[in-house]
């Protein structure tokens, strides 16, 4: 289960679908599926919209969710076995592996209201020329802090954020004065941050057409030896620390070991709970302070309808309908991410304090800041994402060093790219 | 005073065993904040709020999905049982053309990885319209596909004295009557290792229920379980550990009912 990735299942799975096809032989269409990812919430906020949705006189539907990794061993499944829901959510980092296998129709001619949605997520989903996918979100990566904890310890926060150097700084000051803490936790293994780094030295991280990774193998030598040299100074966790604290329960900020976290904007809200005081929203470190060209807004999640719908018109309705009826964006909100247009966000952000606003005020304030947002992710993006976490880990072992770790990546890359 | 030590060594192995299981039942009993943050087993606040919570927080009370599971697997078994020991009979007792090839065949099917066949599979049970229903996990037990019990039954058989056959052959008993006369009686100690592991084994297939099954009513308990957690959100590892108690009860009660038939078929058949 684990030998074979999903990108192999998914290609594995077509061949063999193409070989016993019978011509003229498919089972009956029933009412058009639905499916998505995520936590208990969002499946309920979902079916939420969905109701409303058949209450305004949409048509019949059956909805179906999986956890994150489940899903997927799900959906190629069934993509493979041309049994692909109609409506389905899909993820920048699977994208292309199923655009690029025509498992996905064109939007283009269906005619889905996006003129409401921000410029750089409404074309999230746009490959070849061809619009395969709507965003359902802005986002963008952040830093989450922990202001109470930071003062208690008699440090300041910077309203823009640290330069990396500063950055390191801080962590070692903080664990210096706060006994038994670090000052961030080990996100060297991140490698949706590492790309924000990456952008920072110059070029995107992959060429346009997906087949070459521009970055360079210094730039990833340089990252993992910023992390290294941050565990040696004991202002970032061991890796054994780490490997035990990825779940967002266990995390160091959650158990105030640590008042540094890194994540997707929106993700903040789960973390949020679990934090005393409350959690402010910053950039991610720069190189030059104040230079937030690595980062980017973008649509990380769309909605697409698989090329293989029989609903075609229903699922662009629905689509439709998710992203601008006021009752489904307020089932929503922003489980989803920060929905991705003004009126959205409008409605949405009636609840100043919370997180979710925090999160909010965030996207808003970053847009015009942020460099341009990069194209989709390539195919083979998910394996190198976890091969990337991999090295990192082994790096933090003690198995590897920042210049083999770089070294195997962009081997790794190389290989995996332009397929 | 060797015998003091042995058992106290023992004891505290057994204990390093049990803690992983000792440990879920008590983080069961935490909110879900306290879970991580104090090691040990006694709870500080303990609430029974984690298994309210997790029998009704994924809208569909968990119930059902113990319902279906326990189905799927009441199925299973019985499909295992019967047609696993009539094709392992024809194996070891009847001669027939190709009875050598299909032996190898069969047991080729355990050999080939489950992804192989996966996608094919999942084209058959789509063909057929069996989506979204039990049949995909009931059906190809009737048929006899678990290779692994065939081969199981196969070889207690072959240690069956052929005699007893010819006796009863003798008495009037034709090859269907010797089947259910002689061997089945005689088969009972792999039956029931079967039956277990089949009951086991289905409780656990987390794989095929997450792939055929999709309406929420229809779910089982592992997918159910899934649910509760999620990489990208927060996970609900109170609800999580409750339900998994919840759902070890039953696969407890198999083992405690036919612990010693257990212990009597892992003798005779050498199951490790």
């Amino acid at each position: 289960m684990t030998t074979l990735s999903r990108r192999t299942l998914l290609g594995l799975g077509a061949a063999t679908a193409a070989a016993i096809t019978v011509p003229g032989c498919s089972g009956k269409s029933g009412p058009m599926r639905v499916s998505w990812y995520g936590p208990d919430p969002v499946t309920k906020a979902l079916n939420k919209a969905l109701d409303a949705w058949k209450s305004s006189g949409g048509a019949e539907y059956t909805a179906e969710s999986a956890p994150f990794d489940d899903y997927w061993d799900k959906l190629a499944t069934q993509t493979s076995g041309n049994n692909a829901p109609d409506v389905l959510r899909m993820s920048m980092s699977y994208f292309s592996d199923y655009a690029g296998r025509s498992a996905l129709k064109d939007l283009g001619s269906l005619g889905i209201d996006t003129s409401g949605l921000d410029k750089d997520v409404a074309a999230s989903g746009v490959a070849d020329g061809k619009d395969y996918g709507i965003g359902q979100s802005s986002i963008s990566y952040s830093m989450y802090v922990d202001e109470g904890a930071i003062k208690k310890a008699g440090g300041t926060v910077p309203a823009a954020g640290w330069t990396w150097e500063k950055f390191a700084e801080f962590a070692r000051d903080y664990a210096g004065s706060v006994p038994g803490s670090f000052g961030s936790s080990d996100q060297a293994g991140n490698f949706q941050l590492f790309e924000v780094y990456a952008r920072q030295h110059g070029t995107e991280m992959f060429s346009d057409d997906g087949g070459k990774l521009l970055t360079t193998k210094d730039t990833v030598q340089e990252w993992f030896q910023y992390w290294a040299d941050l565990r040696t100074a004991k202002a970032a966790p061991p890796q054994n620390v780490s490997g035990e604290t990825t779940a967002i329960e266990k995390s160091l900020i959650a158990t105030g070991k640590s008042p540094l976290q890194f994540g997707w904007v929106q993700q903040v809200t789960f973390y949020q709970p679990l934090v005393k005081s409350p959690l402010a929203v910053l950039p991610v470190p720069q190189g030059k302070a104040g230079d937030l060209s690595g980062q980017f807004v973008k649509g990380l999640d769309l909605w697409c309808v698989s090329a293989a719908s029989k609903h075609p018109e229903d699922a662009a309705k629905l689509i439709g309908f998710l992203l601008n009826d006021e009752k489904a964006i307020k089932a929503i909100g922003i489980l989803l991410g920060v929905p991705p247009s003004k009126k959205a966000r409008d409605l949405v952000s009636a609840d100043a304090g919370s997180a979710g606003a925090r999160a909010i005020k965030y996207v808003e304030d970053l847009a015009g800041k942020v460099g341009p947002s990069p194209k989709p992710w390539p195919k083979g993006y998910g394996e190198l994402l976890t091969g990337f976490g991999r090295i990192a880990e082994n790096i933090g072992l003690g198995k590897s060093n920042p210049a083999a770790g770089a070294q195997e990546f962009t081997e790794m890359a190389g290989k995996t790219l332009g397929q | 005073m060797r015998r003091v030590l042995a058992h106290a060594g023992l004891t505290a192995g057994a204990l390093i065993m049990l803690y992983p299981l000792l440990w879920m039942i008590t983080a069961s009993l935490r909110p879900n904040t306290e879970i991580f943050r104090h090691p040990g087993l006694i709870p500080e606040h303990p609430t029974l709020a984690n298994y309210a919570l997790g029998w009704s927080s994924t809208g569909t009370s968990f119930g059902i999905y113990l319902m279906n599971s326990l189905i799927i697997c009441a199925a299973v078994v019985i499909g295992n049982l019967l047609t696993c020991s009539l094709t392992a009979y024809a194996f070891a007792r009847l001669t027939f053309v190709g009875r050598k090839t299909l032996f190898a065949l069969m047991l080729a099917t355990i050999m080939l990885p489950g992804h192989v066949t996966l996608i094919a599979q999942y084209s058959i049970f789509r063909k057929l319209n069996w989506i979204d229903t039990f049949w995909p996990m009931i059906v190809p037990s009737f048929l006899a596909t678990d290779a692994f019990f065939v081969f199981l039954m196969v070889q207690f058989i072959r240690s069956i004295p052929v005699e007893l056959d010819d006796a009863a052959r003798i008495d009037g008993c034709g090859a269907w009557g010797i089947y259910r006369r002689i061997i089945l009686p005689l088969l009972s100690p792999a039956l029931v290792t079967t039956a277990i592991f089949s009951f086991i084994w289905t409780w656990n297939n987390f794989f095929s229920q997450l792939i055929y099954l999709s309406t929420r009513t229809r779910l089982t308990v592992p997918v159910a379980l899934r649910g509760f957690l999620d990489a990208t959100g927060s996970s609900e590892w109170g609800a999580l550990f409750a339900m998994s108690v919840v759902t070890l009860v039953p696969v407890v009660v198999v083992f405690v009912v036919f612990q010693r038939r257990i212990l009597a078929g892992m003798a005779h058949t050498g199951l490790k």
